[in-house]
């Protein structure tokens, strides 16, 4: 078989070489075009606004030079910066194993077959369209006004219903107080395990049924069948996962230091919040490059 | 003869791995229970938007609606219809601009996804680096050099300004080339062997055993369309999409929650029918079957 494939590609190696590499050029072009106008030119246009004063004028933008000044406002001055950063990483090692484990286990079980599992595939994922629309404005802005609540939109049930069943119950005020903030916790991540669980599946509805079959036929039971199969297919997603969870936990409008960029912008402080964008991205790739060098390695891909 | 075979198929699938009835019970209720927490956003949404306007403004807030009523429908009805722009124009924006970017976003995402996972070609390493610096890179940040960028391409106040920035999304990409690395070369190799061209070979091997995923980027790319508001972009009144016209409905004051709740719960619905069909048509694909190793 090898011998007969080395035959037939040896004479047109090179042939085959460049014609790949054409096909690849031609199938990218399309995207390449505009990643690199809608991407990388503003990406490194904005990387040049960090070291500039930026002002609207009546014929355009005004920039002036002003070296790292921007940076070292952010590091030195605003203290807030550098405290929201370290804590929203505190926050992403404590939500991110929960997102993943709750993922993984939500997407083993809609994986089965039952009636109505479309139903229950679109419910996990509703959270996620919810979250992204505007409707969650509407909510919280009704939420906003009402009571002085955090942004969370979790919040509305920590008042809504969680507390008031246990008022009834006339549990101690504290242990509600708890109680309802640890329960808007896990509503908070669940909510935010839609896109992980939707990604856990795809992967899992490529396992060919034909494999759960021999593994019943061997004999062996439903946790050795996930041990054996299911989990060396779902490994490197799980990383896929992690990837996109960091990813999704830093970049969302949610978090606070995005808040604190994207208000430095509406402020109309290009250059500053350029400055805080692009050290901030910085922190996002050095903690991936972290987990990736613990777990990447790990992961067998050549499966 | 077919149904026969089918229904054996079927019969066959069901009984995966051996499980007894307890266990099904109890999975069906965790999921049954979770699934439950899972639908409380939309339930609220859907809720809110029957509340009466006394019931917004209550203390403590409550959850349930009391009177339901449809008034917050019909006067989401007048406002829309005393707006400057009809309602329907706004709809029609972004029906085209979501169903376009979609179709064409999937297309040109699986064209780059595809070499940019099986094939070897100088560049490639730095392409795939440049997609997750881009998922990492706040894109409210480089809007104003996209802004100069469509400015200069004449394109500011068209329906370009924003069908073709979400073109350049790497999401869809990122996780189509994730999806690709896993897939069998075997497959690609045979079609080879049987002399199919590179499109042919996309297009008839990858694409039909790669549907879960593109079934996904599907759903992502409506999602961010859907709810994209034209900004600084285009102001144009008549070529803005339905999130700006809701958003002027909410930012009318407090007196407009009513409507706006009713309007955004029906923003809601094309999204998750998007999902629902896009979900219902990934039938379990079978990518390794036919391969011995």
């Amino acid at each position: 078989m090898t011998l007969k494939g080395q035959k037939r590609k040896r004479p047109g190696f090179m042939t085959l070489e460049r014609k790949s590499r054409w096909f690849g050029y031609v199938f990218l072009a399309p995207w390449i075009l505009g990643l690199v106008a809608f991407f990388i030119v503003p990406f490194f246009k904005s990387v040049g606004y960090s070291f500039q004063e930026i002002t609207i004028g009546k014929t355009g933008l005004i920039t002036e030079w002003v070296g790292l000044t921007n940076y070292k406002y952010m590091l030195y001055e605003e203290a807030n910066f550098v405290r929201q950063i370290t804590e929203e990483i505190k926050g992403l090692f404590t939500s991110a194993p929960i997102i993943l484990v709750f993922s993984l286990l939500i997407s083993l079980l809609l994986n089965q077959r039952f009636k109505g599992r479309i139903l229950a595939r679109s419910l996990f994922f509703i959270p996620v369209v919810v979250a992204s629309s505007l409707v969650i404005n509407v909510i919280q802005s009704d939420v906003f006004t009402n009571n002085s609540m955090s942004g969370d939109e979790a919040a509305i049930f920590q008042v809504g219903i969680v507390a008031d069943i246990m008022e009834n119950m006339q549990i101690n005020s504290s242990v509600v107080n708890f109680l309802t903030t640890a329960v808007s916790q896990i509503f908070d991540l669940t909510w935010k395990s839609g896109v992980q669980i939707l990604l856990f599946l795809s992967a899992l509805q490529r396992i060919p049924v034909t494999y759960y079959e021999v593994a019943s036929v061997e004999g062996a039971n439903a946790w050795e069948a996930f041990w054996k199969i299911t989990f060396p297919v779902l490994a490197p997603n799980c990383i896929l996962v992690t990837v996109y969870t960091i990813i999704d936990t830093f970049t969302s409008s949610s978090n606070t230091v995005m808040k604190s960029i994207i208000t430095r912008f509406n402020d109309m402080k290009y250059g500053y919040a350029s400055a805080s964008a692009a050290v901030y991205f910085l922190v996002i790739l050095a903690v991936l490059g972290v987990i990736m060098l613990v777990f990447g390695r790990k992961v067998d891909y050549s499966s | 003869m077919l149904t026969g075979s089918k229904k054996r198929i079927k019969a066959r699938r069901h009984k995966k791995v051996n499980r007894s009835l307890p266990t099904t019970v109890v999975l069906g209720l965790l999921l049954f229970l979770i699934g439950a927490f899972m639908a409380l956003p939309l339930l609220y949404a859907v809720i809110s938007a029957f509340k009466p306007m006394e019931e917004f403004f209550l203390f403590p807030p409550r959850f349930f609606v009391q009177n339901p009523t449809t008034d917050n429908f019909v006067q989401m009805v007048q406002i829309m219809s005393s707006m400057w722009v009809p309602f329907e124009r706004y709809l029609f924006n972004t029906v085209i601009m979501s169903a376009g970017s979609t179709i064409v976003y999937v297309i040109i995402a699986v064209l780059a996804a595809y070499p940019l996972a099986k094939h070897n070609f100088p560049g490639k390493k730095l392409i795939n680096n440049t997609i997750v610096t881009a998922l990492m890179f706040t894109a409210s940040v480089t809007s104003i050099a996209r802004y100069v960028i469509l400015a200069l391409l004449h394109m500011i106040d068209t329906y370009w300004a924003l069908f073709l920035p979400s073109l350049s999304t790497t999401l869809g990409v990122f996780l189509c080339i994730q999806n690709l690395n896993s897939f069998p070369n075997e497959i690609i190799e045979s079609g080879k062997l049987d002399g199919a061209g590179e499109y042919r070979i996309l297009m008839r091997l990858v694409v039909p055993n790669i549907k879960p995923v593109v079934a996904t980027m599907v759903i992502f790319q409506f999602q961010g369309v859907w709810n994209q508001t034209g900004g600084a972009l285009i102001y144009n009144e008549s070529l803005k999409p339905i999130a700006t016209a809701l958003s002027q409905i909410t930012s009318a004051g407090i007196a407009r929650a009513g409507a706006g709740s009713a309007a955004s719960l029906i923003l809601l619905i094309p999204p998750i029918l998007v999902f629902v069909i896009s979900q219902s048509n990934v039938i379990e694909t079978m990518v390794n079957s036919g391969i011995k190793d």
